[in-house]
């Protein structure tokens, strides 16, 4: 394999992978703090891209002012949807409600949301495949290699990101909260802090991770109603090969989905998907927990 | 006593019932008024079924909305002297061999449809073939795949020309570029995907045109880096798209390719939607495409072309061709029927697989031929008049025009029979 091929095959999986980071870090935030598996995570993303769309294209917005927008958007989507869906569910939920019982209606509730997000956009938008001009539309020529500057900025963005989401989540007394919360609910309830409003929020903050990922892969991609179908079940397996509950697990899995994906398709072809779905269950074998996580009930 | 009552009253009626039906049938006298029922337009049921996810089926999907009522304000279809206005139900197949059988399923068992006409994707159409032969239901389809033309189907007919564009296209694309002497194919992993990637490269390599590769892809991909990786390292002279959707997809795979460095020939029988392309795609990416273009785009376009161009801007304002390639199909339905003259399905399908059927569209003009390479002894694919032209320095330059004829002896030479 020669030096080009490799490099080029590298900033393949980063790109794909860094999306799978952000989908994942969203949907592992709100999985945590809410206990809710948000399957409708794949439709905030959809939704990221097509706002992006509006502000972008149609309003003609400064790329990342509109990327800024689209994720606050889906914030505000998100607490919405929350507020609607998942918090009116749980005021049914008493002390005797199983943790199990609890996970299974809210990830119905995440199917209905998910539908109606689904359909809400198609009569909004239509069903039609819509595309973005990238506003970085450049090729960069080191040595021979032929890197989009597209590509770099995605991988770029999503660094950026994840920085700034682990100063957050570490460095901040609201990011100390969350994570406890995540841990004990009730303890951080006791220390007279409205976890309430801290579900809301990781809830808010996970789909504006997701609403970013859409903003940020819609100039590579084309922006279609189906596209969050496709790229949820993936981050599933993401989610899994990294670990519930590990930042650190959810970077290791993208990058190794990514990694594989790209290589294995390059030498493998068609069937490197299948390998993502073997180490998915050589990792539920041997580690339980993720590659970084821990086994929980 | 009362049984014989009832038994009586039983009789009456049955005795009564001839002489009504006889009344009600022969209203001899006086004569008929001008809105009689022989006169009366009655309806011909037409089905359709589309995907309503991209430009082919949304595109034709608005092409019937503007075709059928100019049709019947136009007077309709006149058959052994009745007239008929048609009415089309479309449905969304969703482009997947599911969706289109149960939509062709509710098109015939709960809309009683006898003729379905201009379906686009293979998948949703050999899917739905497994209703419409046993219903005896005539289909006028567009769809690559070899599975439509079967000898086996009576009532199914190919009106697109996916199976009968590239004998003429690939000699057109070896004297634009007598060097370029390797290809890949990079096609949808589907039933259209996989026809089309064998019919290609069956005809490539007759002229003598190597085939590196046929990649395949899900028909929902985005992402096509890994692929130009893969094609890059195959360097290959011509890159080629059977089955593709002609439209942003098209554009994702042109980008991906661009961003990779590829710089050789690209090779497309289908007519890019360039709006679509183009808003993904720099114009650089699609240097050096030969591919057929919509006749309406030609030079010197029929009258029919232009009208149609110009009824589309005038009902939906922009103008896309995407539809162009699939509208035949209800040309060819009409001039079936008005052949044949009779509505019958079944006596349609006699007169068509014996006789074939010439018609005109808004693409140019068609015709029924035998596919004998097939093993089929009926007219049942189609070869059309085709417009060819090149992607030059950011924009379409026009190659030229095949007759159906040119095209037919085309076809013979690379396939071989009679096909007439």
């Amino acid at each position: 394999m020669s030096p080009g091929l490799f490099i080029q095959l590298i900033v393949n999986a980063l790109t794909i992978g860094s999306i799978y980071i952000l989908m994942v870090l969203g949907l592992d935030i709100i999985l945590r703090g809410t206990k809710i598996l948000n399957f409708a995570h794949g439709q905030l993303y959809m939704l990221g891209a097509y706002v992006l769309l509006l502000f972008f294209q149609t309003l003609n917005l400064n790329f990342a002012l509109a990327l800024i927008l689209s994720g606050a958007t889906l914030a505000l989507v998100g607490a919405l949807s929350y507020l609607g869906v998942f918090a009116v569910l749980s005021r049914r939920f008493t002390v005797s409600t199983t943790f199990s019982y609890r996970l299974l209606l809210s990830a119905m509730a995440s199917v209905g949301l998910m539908m109606i997000l689904q359909q809400g956009t198609l009569l909004c938008f239509g069903t039609q495949e819509r595309g973005i001009l990238s506003p970085f539309p450049q090729i960069i020529d080191v040595f021979g290699v032929r890197i989009s500057l597209t590509r770099v900025v995605i991988i770029f963005l999503s660094i950026l990101i994840c920085i700034g989401l682990f100063f957050l989540m570490y460095k901040t007394r609201f990011g100390k909260i969350m994570r406890a919360v995540s841990y004990d609910p009730e303890a951080v309830t006791l220390q007279g802090i409205n976890t309430f409003w801290i579900f809301v929020s990781c809830f808010a903050l996970g789909s504006a991770l997701a609403g970013l990922a859409g903003g940020i892969i819609a100039p590579l991609f084309s922006v279609t109603p189906s596209m969050g179908q496709n790229i949820i079940f993936m981050s599933f397996l993401v989610l899994l090969v990294g670990g519930i509950g590990s930042y650190r697990g959810t970077i290791a899995g993208g990058l190794l989905v990514g990694l594989l994906l790209s290589f294995g398709f390059q030498f493998l072809g068609g069937i490197a998907e299948l390998f993502v779905f073997i180490l998915v269950i050589v990792i539920l074998v041997f580690r339980p927990g993720g590659l970084l996580g821990e086994a929980t009930e | 006593m009362r049984r014989i009552c009832i038994f009586m009253v039983l009789a009456a009626v049955l005795a009564a019932t001839p002489l009504l039906i006889a009344c009600n049938a022969a209203p001899a006298t006086p004569p008929a008024p001008v809105s009689a029922p022989a006169t009366e337009a009655k309806i011909l049921k037409l089905g359709c079924t589309l995907p309503f996810t991209n430009s082919l089926g949304i595109d034709t999907k608005k092409a019937l909305e503007m075709l059928v009522p100019a049709f019947n304000e136009a007077g309709g279809l006149t058959v052994k002297g009745q007239r008929y206005n048609i009415d089309i139900i479309i449905y969304d197949d969703k482009y997947t061999a599911d969706g289109g059988r149960a939509a062709v399923e509710r098109l015939v068992n709960e809309d009683k449809v006898n003729y379905i006409v201009c379906q686009v994707g293979s998948a949703p159409i050999v899917a739905g073939l497994a209703v419409t032969e046993p219903a005896k239901v005539l289909v006028f389809c567009g769809g690559a795949s070899g599975k439509i033309i079967a000898p086996q189907n009576k009532y199914t007919y190919g009106t697109a020309t996916w199976r009968t564009n590239l004998a003429p296209l690939f000699p057109l694309l070896t004297k634009s570029f007598p060097n370029a002497k390797t290809m890949v194919n990079l096609s949808p992993d589907d039933e259209t995907g996989k026809a089309l990637a064998a019919d290609n490269a069956k005809v490539a390599t007759a002229l003598g045109i190597k085939v590196l590769d046929n990649i395949f892809y899900p028909r929902d991909t985005q992402d096509f880096a890994p692929f130009a990786t893969k094609i890059m390292v195959l360097n290959p002279d011509i890159m080629d798209y059977p089955g593709a959707v002609a439209g942003t997809q098209f554009g994702l795979q042109f980008k991906a390719l661009y961003e990779a460095g590829y710089k050789g020939v690209h090779v497309s029988p289908m007519q890019p939607n360039l709006i679509e392309v183009l808003a993904v795609t720099p114009k650089e990416s699609m240097e050096n495409l030969i591919s057929i273009i919509p006749s309406t785009d030609v030079p010197n376009p029929s009258e029919m072309a232009k009208k149609y161009k110009a009824d589309w801007v005038a009902k939906y304002g922009e103008w896309s061709s995407a539809s162009l390639n699939w509208i035949p199909a209800f040309y060819a339905f009409i001039e079936a029927v008005k052949k044949a003259d009779t509505t019958d399905a079944e006596a349609i399908a006699t007169y068509l697989s014996a006789n074939g059927v010439q018609w005109e569209s808004p693409n140019g003009k068609g015709m029924l031929v035998k596919r004998p390479d097939l093993k089929g002894d009926r007219f049942c694919d189609t070869c059309a008049s085709l417009d060819f032209g090149i992607f030059k320095n950011g924009k379409y330059e026009y190659l030229g025009t095949l007759s159906p004829e040119e095209s037919l002896k085309a076809n013979e030479t690379a396939f071989g029979g009679t096909w007439k």
